[in-house]
């Protein structure tokens, strides 16, 4: 198959729900080994840290979480691009399940550097830079999950996130050189392309097993909220009444 | 149990002090896991429960629409 053939494919919901299944189960599956391996190998087997002691496993939910919720915006950025641009369905499809997703791992990144604040800067919350972009992050997410509530039609509605999605993407860049362009109580980035990570593979392998872990979880539920919204579009049509023949999804 | 926490269980669940913040962001990365996990799930059941009740609805449609048994006349 041509990229040409599987870009026109991938606007067939039909063609996505009946390839997806098994590549929803081989990712499910590959992240829960993954996050048992990081998570076990990162709270009892890694190394305390010289100068934070044991407050700093929490950077094994920490960064992870906060690192998906970045790649889930982008995702819905260019989601929002494919709808405007060339009206693909599930490309509204993507926008409407990442929402979610997205959301609850940026409440989780928020809440653990919350956890992580107070033992190591002594406050639960500061008005940082990094910490603030990351506020702004949660409230784009609600702002996409309360606008497709508030529009009845769906396309109108589709097409009104698809302009947010695309216009909160300016704030990716912000969280991520918040460390770098402002004065921040936040650390700079654990993982660089240029350069190796300043911790010792220890402490930074487990963290790398969890990332890896937490975007297959990703997939594997975005893939799964993708075929509920197909199914729920496409309710009552003969494919899907067949498809379903067997009492199963 | 590695070498740091050998000593006790005690050791490990306390995390020098620790333990707090370190269990109490366990536990939310463990809730919002299970969030999504079962959020789809609960949709997918309720799906596939609404779709089974049409499909019986479709099935019993012709002999229920002839005559309602409560009411005795057809449905419009």
């Amino acid at each position: 198959m041509t990229l040409k053939e599987l870009w026109h494919r991938l606007g067939s919901p039909r063609w996505f729900y009946q390839i997806s299944g098994r590549l929803r189960l081989v990712l499910g599956l590959t992240a829960l080994v993954l996050l048992v391996t990081g998570t076990v190998w990162g709270i009892a087997f890694a190394p305390p840290d010289y100068q934070q002691g044991n407050s700093f496993r929490i950077i094994y939910v920490h960064v992870p979480s906060a690192l998906v919720a970045q790649s889930a915006y982008l995702l819905m950025g260019a989601a929002g691009v494919v709808l405007l641009v060339w009206r693909m369905k599930l490309a509204d499809m993507v926008l409407a399940a990442t929402v979610p997703f997205g959301m609850s791992m940026t409440a989780l990144a928020l809440f653990t550097g919350a956890a992580w604040g107070k033992p190591t800067w002594g406050a639960w919350w500061v008005w940082d830079a990094r910490t603030t972009s990351m506020l702004v992050l949660l409230f784009l997410y609600m702002a996409l999950y309360a606008l497709r509530q508030a529009i009845p039609r769906p396309e109108t509605a589709g097409r009104a996130c698809a302009v947010l999605a695309v216009v909160g993407v300016i704030n990716i860049p912000i969280i991520k050189y918040s460390v770098d362009w402002w004065l921040t109580l936040h650390q700079p980035a654990t993982f660089r392309l240029t350069a190796a990570p300043a911790m010792p593979p220890e402490m930074w392998l487990p963290l790398l097993v969890n990332a890896l872990g937490v975007y297959c979880f990703f997939g594997a539920n975005l893939v799964g909220r993708l075929r509920l919204e197909i199914l729920e579009r496409e309710r009552g049509t003969a494919w899907v009444r067949e498809r379903l023949a067997g009492g199963q999804l | 149990m590695p070498a740091d926490f050998a000593r006790s269980l005690a050791d490990f669940v306390a995390m020098g002090g620790h333990g707090l913040y370190v269990w109490l962001s366990y536990a939310a990365a463990l809730g919002v896991v299970l969030y999504n996990v079962l959020s789809v799930r609960l949709r997918e059941r309720r799906y596939l429960r609404e779709h089974l009740d049409r499909e019986r609805r479709h099935a019993g449609a012709g002999v229920r629409d002839a005559v309602h048994p409560a009411r005795g006349v057809p449905e419009p």
